[in-house]
């Protein structure tokens, strides 16, 4: 019969269901709620029917559109990493749905809606696809759904961000599309594994150019220094749930982007290291910025630049460790910062406030909330008993691994952020928990609290088996540096 | 060569005006004028000295074409093009509603 | 000023670094890789004969499929942002002036010439220059005339909902139609190839691009009407 396990329908499902909430808002404006949640549990079903096939089976699963066999088509190819993010990006976009239902209450809710699946089903199209045109539209999906998004508020900080991440949204959009056409000029073709066997003649000079473009192009979707001016208005400007997606997984899927055209594309062994400044400046920039911010949300934006920042220096550091230690931090960074976004959307709506200020004392007003951010927190920072303490570990280990003039100043710099980190989290829990004017028991809403509560148990989960997970995570690492399996797969299939 | 310098100064010039112009319109302009650019260059890469349209028809044959495939993505990147601008058009509608102005000096957070 | 001019100077470098680049890839060489597959096998795989319909929706269909939705996306964003309630749009005075009788008259007699163009250029993608997105900006542009010729104006918005949603699907559906047939994947080209050169031919190509043609069509009245639903409101606050 039919495949229920093609990637394709990681696709087709979310398109399909945002077509049909089209249609049913011309009829029922409330039932378009639940569309979302439908979307990414066929997504949750058909993520799971690959698993066995991806964790301990072949470890990829390619899948051809229009009958054709890749260069001549596009076609999906779903590795460890990609199965990671779609992983993360569906977990996200599940909870997250729920969250909305209790969160969102206006009467274009169903436009809201539609955006939604499409934004998360965009993130999951980037991670799977096989082709660098593909990469390219699936980015502009998600791109535009998320000017939408952080549009919705209508007031003047949602107007001011969302404009002002348009035009650089459609700028990297651009830089990437003449990445791709340059590539596309040289090779003749725009499949990625084809690139990659044609690319490997080219010299240092030659693939430079439009690895830059392309590079320049998702860093700035990606928040890397100095790109990122348009992530601390546009994160905070968006309501909360698409925050988190946002934070969570979306600027992370555009690091993604440049690991797989860097590493499996360019095969740029020689370039990550000058990335390593990018990833310095980003990580400074944000953790510093974050200390100085009275707004909860902008200083979880500002957390996430510097989240991006640390992520992406693991990755510069260029040995197969370290870029498996930077994909145990995208988990951490994507569960606690999607729950912190959660939990501070919940304050939010209660105190009338984004200032860090009116927290006072929710700590025993919202008892389990504040319990919630608190554990957010810590993972975060890196601070046992959770995994954020293995995730960040693991990354100074790597980099204490080889030691020269860069690695150390790496490792200071990494330790001093982390503590700026601990310092600006901390304040805020300090604040949670000082008794405020009032202190009546707040009502803690279930729907808005059961999902960061099930955020906060894959939490857990990860943290309770550390070991499996960094297991995983060095698996993708392995595999994704040995790029000749990749290429076998896609282009001597079937 | 003249095709892709032309592109190339065309988005150039797209760029100059998102960067240096204060009115939110010209910036709109502006990124219409990078948009054209770059499909221009897309289209002017694919083509093939001599060539001709890639329909078949009487008396043309593959070995005459130019190549199809940059005119796809160029009709990709048109339509790409033009959502984008319908959005950030609404944009500004919502920002001159909020403001009054065009004048991106009148606005918090886009000063620069 | 001096800004203007390290600007300028910033970015006529970067445009020397591309054209460097590009000099190893001159004007009009023939650098074709998949490319000449494509116009060497498109009258035989696919049954059209326009080869850029044939990439685009048969060999990179799937980025269609992303194209269309990139619309939609901008179209309902367009919608979020500018919203307005039935009893808004009420309150809302229209001050453009009426124009003049023929131009009235003279743009609905016009309009269904218009329309049926652009349903040719739909219909007839796979074989002419043209297809879904060209004939779906045309009937656009005869909903655009429509509304700068007559401020009364409006489109039903629910009916636009159901149509755009419908087309979509049915690109969807029509996709994943493929993967129970006989080719197994996404978008494989399931329905009889026919004879090149007649409009019925090329399997599911005239479909889908009937079906983006609907979606492109409707989706820019949609945005149309968005916008100048926004006309008469007074701007700004102190």
């Amino acid at each position: 019969m039919v495949n229920l396990s093609d990637p394709v329908l990681l696709v087709a499902s979310p398109l399909f269901f945002a077509f049909l909430a089209t249609i049913v808002s011309a009829f029922s404006k409330k039932a378009v709620k639940f569309f979302p949640v439908a979307a990414f549990l066929v997504n949750s079903v058909v993520l799971s029917l690959n698993a066995s096939v991806i964790l301990s089976g072949a470890g990829i699963v390619i899948s051809k559109t229009a009958a054709m066999n890749p260069p001549f088509s596009i076609n999906m190819a779903m590795d460890k990493l990609s199965f990671l993010i779609a992983v993360i990006a569906t977990l996200l976009g599940l909870i997250v749905s729920v969250y909305n239902i209790f969160y969102i209450r206006s009467e274009r809710d169903s436009k809201f809606y539609s955006l939604f699946i499409l934004l998360v089903g965009g993130i999951t199209w980037i991670a799977i696809t096989g082709d660098l045109f593909n990469v390219f539209v699936a980015f502009e999906v998600t791109s535009i759904a998320a000017f939408g998004l952080v549009g919705f508020e209508r007031d003047k900080d949602a107007a001011e961000a969302g404009f002002k991440y348009l035009v650089l949204g459609i700028l990297a959009g651009t830089l990437l599309l003449i990445g791709v056409v340059l590539l596309y000029t040289a090779t003749g073709t725009l499949n990625m594994a084809d690139i990659a066997m044609k690319v490997s003649t080219f010299s240092f000079m030659q693939k430079l150019i439009p690895f830059t473009f392309i590079f320049l192009g998702l860093a700035t979707e990606g928040a890397l220094f100095p790109l990122n001016a348009w992530l601390p208005d546009a994160h905070p400007a968006a309501p909360s749930g698409v925050s988190a997606i946002l934070s969570g997984i979306m600027t992370t899927s555009s690091i993604y982007a440049i690991v797989r055209v860097t590493v499996t594309v360019f095969n740029y062994g020689t370039v990550i290291p000058f990335l390593s400044l990018f990833a310095v400046f980003t990580l400074f920039f944000g953790e510093v910025s974050a200390f100085f911010q009275k707004d909860i949300k902008r200083m979880l934006a500002y957390s996430t630049i510097g989240q991006t920042g640390l992520i992406f220096l693991a990755f510069s550091i260029g040995s197969e460790g370290a870029i498996g230690a930077s994909f145990a931090q995208i988990i951490n960074q994507s569960l606690s910062k999607a729950m912190l976004f959660l939990i501070a959307g919940a304050f939010i709506l209660v105190t009338n406030s984004r200032e860090i200020e009116s927290l006072k004392g929710m700590g025993y007003r919202m008892k389990i909330s504040s319990a919630l951010f608190v554990a957010g927190a810590l993972s975060l920072t890196g601070l046992p008993p959770f995994f954020g303490f293995v995730s960040k570990l693991n990354i100074l280990l790597s980099l204490a691994d080889n030691i020269n003039v860069f690695t150390v100043s790496y490792l200071v710099l990494a330790v001093a952020m982390s503590l700026v980190e601990a310092a600006y989290f901390f304040r805020v829990i300090k604040t949670l928990y000082t008794r405020g004017a009032s202190d009546g028991k707040l009502h803690e809403n279930a729907g808005l609290l059961i999902p960061a509560l099930l955020l906060g148990l894959v939490l857990i989960t990860v943290s309770l088996f550390p070991a499996q997970t960094i297991g995983f995570t060095k698996s993708i690492a392995s595999q994704l540096v040995n790029r000749g399996y990749y290429l076998q797969a896609v282009l001597g299939g079937k | 060569m003249i095709f892709y310098a032309a592109a190339l100064v065309l988005i150039a010039i797209g760029l100059y005006a998102i960067i240096i112009k204060k009115n939110l319109v010209k910036i709109i302009i502006g990124l219409d004028l990078i948009e054209t650019g770059v499909n221009l260059l897309i289209v002017s890469i694919g083509y093939v000295n001599h060539g001709t349209a890639p329909i078949f028809s009487k008396g043309v044959s593959a070995s005459m074409m130019v190549d199809a495939v940059p005119q796809a993505l160029t009709l990709t990147s048109i339509v790409i093009g033009a959502s984008e601008l319908a959005l950030a058009a609404a944009f500004v509608v919502l920002l001159y509603r909020h403001y009054g102005t065009l004048d991106i000096r009148k606005m918090r957070n886009l000063r620069w | 000023m001096t800004r203007s001019i390290v600007y300028s100077v910033f970015l006529a470098l970067i445009v020397a670094v591309v054209l460097v680049f590009l000099v190893a890839f001159p004007f009009g060489q023939n650098k074709m890789g998949v490319g000449q597959y494509y116009l060497d096998n498109t009258v035989k795989q696919t049954g059209a004969e326009n080869v850029v319909t044939a990439i685009t929706l048969e060999y990179r269909g799937f980025d269609t499929l992303g194209e269309v939705t990139v619309l939609f996306a901008a179209a309902t964003g367009v919608s979020l942002l500018l919203y307005l309630t039935d009893e808004e749009k009420k309150r809302r005075r229209n001050p453009r002036v009426q124009p003049n009788f023929v131009v009235r008259v003279g743009s609905r007699i016009i309009f269904p010439f218009v329309v049926l163009f652009g349903l040719y250029i739909i219909v007839h993608g796979h074989l002419t220059p043209g297809g879904g997105f060209q004939g779906g900006a045309i009937i656009a542009s005869g909903v655009l005339m429509l509304y700068l010729a007559n401020p009364d104006m409006h489109v039903s918005r629910n009916n636009l909902l159901i149509t755009e949603g419908l087309a979509g699907l049915t690109y969807v559906l029509l996709g994943t139609a493929g993967l129970f047939t006989a080719g197994r994947s996404f978008l494989a080209n399931f329905l009889p190839l026919g004879t090149p050169g007649l409009v019925l031919s090329a399997g599911i190509l005239l479909p889908l691009y009937i079906a983006v043609g609907v979606k492109v069509g409707s989706e820019f009245s949609g945005i149309i009407d968005d916008l100048f639903s926004q006309a008469g409101e007074t701007g700004g606050e102190a």
